[in-house]
């Protein structure tokens, strides 16, 4: 029963929170370009239905099938995701004792899908976006796991309700400042946007989706929103003490500060300028990872007095 | 019921357009996107309205064609300011003083409401070299790798410039109406991976206008690469109502340029010029023109294409690309001789850069047996 609840519950974040992140992008973009194209309520749904009623072009000797099954992979992996995160003391979809490992297991085979999206379409940009997707994708992976597992240490479990338990007196963005800067790092990565976009950059008129239109279009752009509420609501969970609140109920609270997370990263993406390629792996492997060493070692200490 | 729900809204998004741009046709087309209901796109796939904005060269008719076929159906062209290609049926034409914004709305209205017809291929729909059953594996050439399966030769390893990583080196078109490119631009470029390992004109960019110096367009073209799309939407309003002679907050808009990182991301030492002056000290003396209201001139000599290109990523080739001005970059042009100097090895500088010989022309870039999947993006 709170299983059947809980799932109710994730597609409901997962439909309200996608239609609210096109909004508030609609709504950034607007102000950073400072041109209005209409409502920002209507807008995102004019634009998909525009995009619905396009042919779905094919490429010349695509890979059919990993082109149809990347966009499932990214809307499945996005639902999966949540699946271990509380949303209330009882209500979790899988009551998983290892949750973070599983949230590991999500963010390492995004990277084989968004290279699959760019491989599928037999194509020079996508190809490219692909591969830089992996270049980038696979050390930031790395910095979320130290992140991951300093969150992990003042609960003495892996599993994200103790995670969310241990963190009733104080939250773990106090507890470890540097926590949260560095994995949002992982949610623009997974998420394809701004100073993180290495694989639907503007450079290749759109990377892994240059080749895409119609339909296939929309589904992808939709799971990379998807992907967005999933990664905000975990940041939300593992940092800003998931459901907990007063008076409010669970569900609430860590729908309220997800959407926090969720604001902050498409404010992010539209005022921070994305570096080249071989910088951005450069500084991540030599100054980014170095600093989620600190942080672990700093979240242990804290942990251990 | 649900489609009819699905165009009614469709037709209230803004008119998905892809800009061709010719001689004379940037400042007008700028002026256009920025209209409400016209949203240029980054890539044909997006678009439903081809737009040809300016003249263009003739030999340039065939890409125009073959960006039309990559457009999806139901699709449309308006030739604005534009002599339309023979054996277009009924072109839609605008005069230069036209109301291209009107035609480009009501056309897309008509697509969406399905009141006009989808405009069908231009080119035919096969492989632009016969190479099936050609050779003794039937793989279009001689021996074990020397095949053009699709008229294309296989990609073979080659030394790498950059990390060792020997990786296959490719040949491929890009441009001329290619938007992150200036228009009209045409390259021949061997990449291995994201890597330029040479660069061969096939076209230098068209003459434009004065917009094109203008500091606040040549920033917002480079703000763009850097994946800040809004700012360079915002950028490019500034430029263009700059030329219009309306007030612009330029302190303001520099202000949000620095803040939001650019000149920290354009990476240091890119294509250096004369002494030391590399791709973000040129960006910051744009800002400076920029604030004192100035247009855009380029003191330093430039290197041929090639020389400047090598051994950049993708993106720094581009951003390197776009730190130049017009006349620094024809200039580059000029001294880059033609495609026949990608070879390894002979780059003697040459001229007739703007002719593109004959039978290589479409390899990389033609039909496939399927689909029009086009490799050579944006042709």
């Amino acid at each position: 029963m709170t299983m059947f609840a809980t799932l109710l519950l994730i597609y409901l974040f997962l439909a309200v929170g996608a239609y609210g992140a096109a909004v508030l992008d609609e709504a950034m973009v607007g102000w950073q370009s400072g041109m209005r194209r209409g409502s920002v309520w209507s807008a995102p749904l004019y634009r998909a239905a525009a995009m619905l009623s396009r042919q779905s072009v094919e490429t010349e000797k695509p890979d059919a099938m990993n082109a149809w099954l990347a966009p499932v992979w990214y809307l499945a992996l996005a639902a999966i995701g949540l699946t271990v995160v509380p949303f209330g003391e009882a209500l979790v979809a899988y009551d998983l004792s290892t949750g973070l490992v599983a949230w590991g297991a999500v963010e390492s085979l995004m990277v084989v899908v968004i290279f699959l999206h760019g491989w599928s379409p037999n194509s020079p940009f996508p190809l490219i976006g692909a591969y830089r997707y992996v270049a980038i994708g696979l050390p930031i992976m790395l910095l979320s796991m130290f992140v991951l597992i300093a969150a992990a240490l003042p609960a003495q479990s892996l599993d994200v309700r103790e995670v969310v338990a241990s963190q009733r007196d104080i939250w773990n963005v106090i507890r470890q400042p540097l926590g949260l800067p560095l994995f949002l790092f992982l949610g623009l990565s997974l998420t394809l946007r701004g100073p993180l976009d290495y694989g639907d950059s503007a450079d290749l008129a759109g990377g892994t989706s240059a080749e895409e239109s119609g339909a296939a279009r929309a589904l992808w752009q939709l799971a990379r929103l998807v992907m967005l509420v999933s990664f905000s609501t975990m940041a939300a969970t593992v940092f800003l003490g998931g459901y907990l609140g007063p008076v409010l109920p669970g569900p609430v609270w860590l729908g309220i500060k997800s959407a926090a997370v969720l604001a902050l990263l498409v404010l992010l993406t539209h005022i921070l300028a994305r570096t080249s390629t071989p910088r951005m792996m450069g500084a991540i492997w030599k100054l980014f990872l170095p600093i989620a060493f600190v942080a672990l070692l700093q979240a242990g200490l804290v942990a251990l007095t | 019921m649900a489609v009819t729900l699905l165009r009614r809204l469709a037709a209230r998004a803004p008119a998905p357009v892809y800009p061709v741009i010719g001689e004379g046709g940037l400042e007008p087309a700028m002026r256009l996107g920025l209209a409400e209901d016209v949203g240029f796109v980054a890539s044909v796939r997006q678009a439903a309205i081809l737009l040809i904005c300016g003249r263009i060269d003739n030999h340039h008719r065939e890409a125009v064609d073959r960006l039309h076929d990559q457009l999806p159906h139901p699709r449309a062209t308006i030739w604005w300011d534009a002599e339309p290609s023979p054996g277009w049926e009924a072109p839609l034409a605008v005069a230069a003083s036209g109301d291209a914004r009107a035609t480009v709305v009501d056309i897309w209205q008509a697509l969406v409401r399905e009141e006009t017809d989808s405009e069908s291929d231009r080119l035919p729909d096969k492989p632009p070299h016969e190479w099936r059953g050609v050779g003794p594996n039937g793989q279009g050439g001689k021996g074990m790798m020397g095949g053009t399966p699709y008229g294309r030769p296989m990609a073979m390893s080659d030394e790498d410039i950059r990390d060792g990583l020997k990786l296959d080196r490719y040949e491929a078109g890009f441009g001329p109406f290619l938007p992150v490119l200036p228009p009209g631009l045409e390259f021949k470029l061997v990449l291995q991976g994201d890597l330029v390992q040479h660069a061969a004109v096939v076209h230098p960019p068209y003459r434009q206008g004065p917009l094109v110096t203008e500091p606040l367009y040549m920033l917002s073209r480079i703000v763009r690469l850097l994946d800040l799309t809004a700012l360079a939407d915002r950028l490019l309003a500034g430029a263009v109502a700059r030329r219009a002679g309306e007030t612009v907050d330029t302190p303001a808009l520099l202000k949000t340029v620095r803040r939001a990182g650019a000149l920290v991301a354009i990476p240091p030492g890119l294509a250096v010029l004369g002494d030391g002056n590399d791709t973000r000290q040129r960006v910051e003396a744009w800002m400076a023109a920029a604030e004192e209201g100035r247009h855009v001139q380029a003191k330093h000599e430039v290197p041929p294409i090639g020389e400047l290109l090598a051994g950049l990523e993708w993106q720094e080739a581009l951003l390197a690309l776009n730190s130049l001005t017009p006349d620094q970059l024809t200039r580059a042009c000029e001294k880059t001789g033609s495609e026949a100097d990608a070879d390894r090895g002979a780059a003697p500088p040459q001229q007739g850069h703007s002719e593109q010989p004959q039978g290589q022309s479409d390899r990389h870039r033609g039909h496939g047996d399927r689909g029009p999947g086009d490799r050579g993006h944006g042709a």
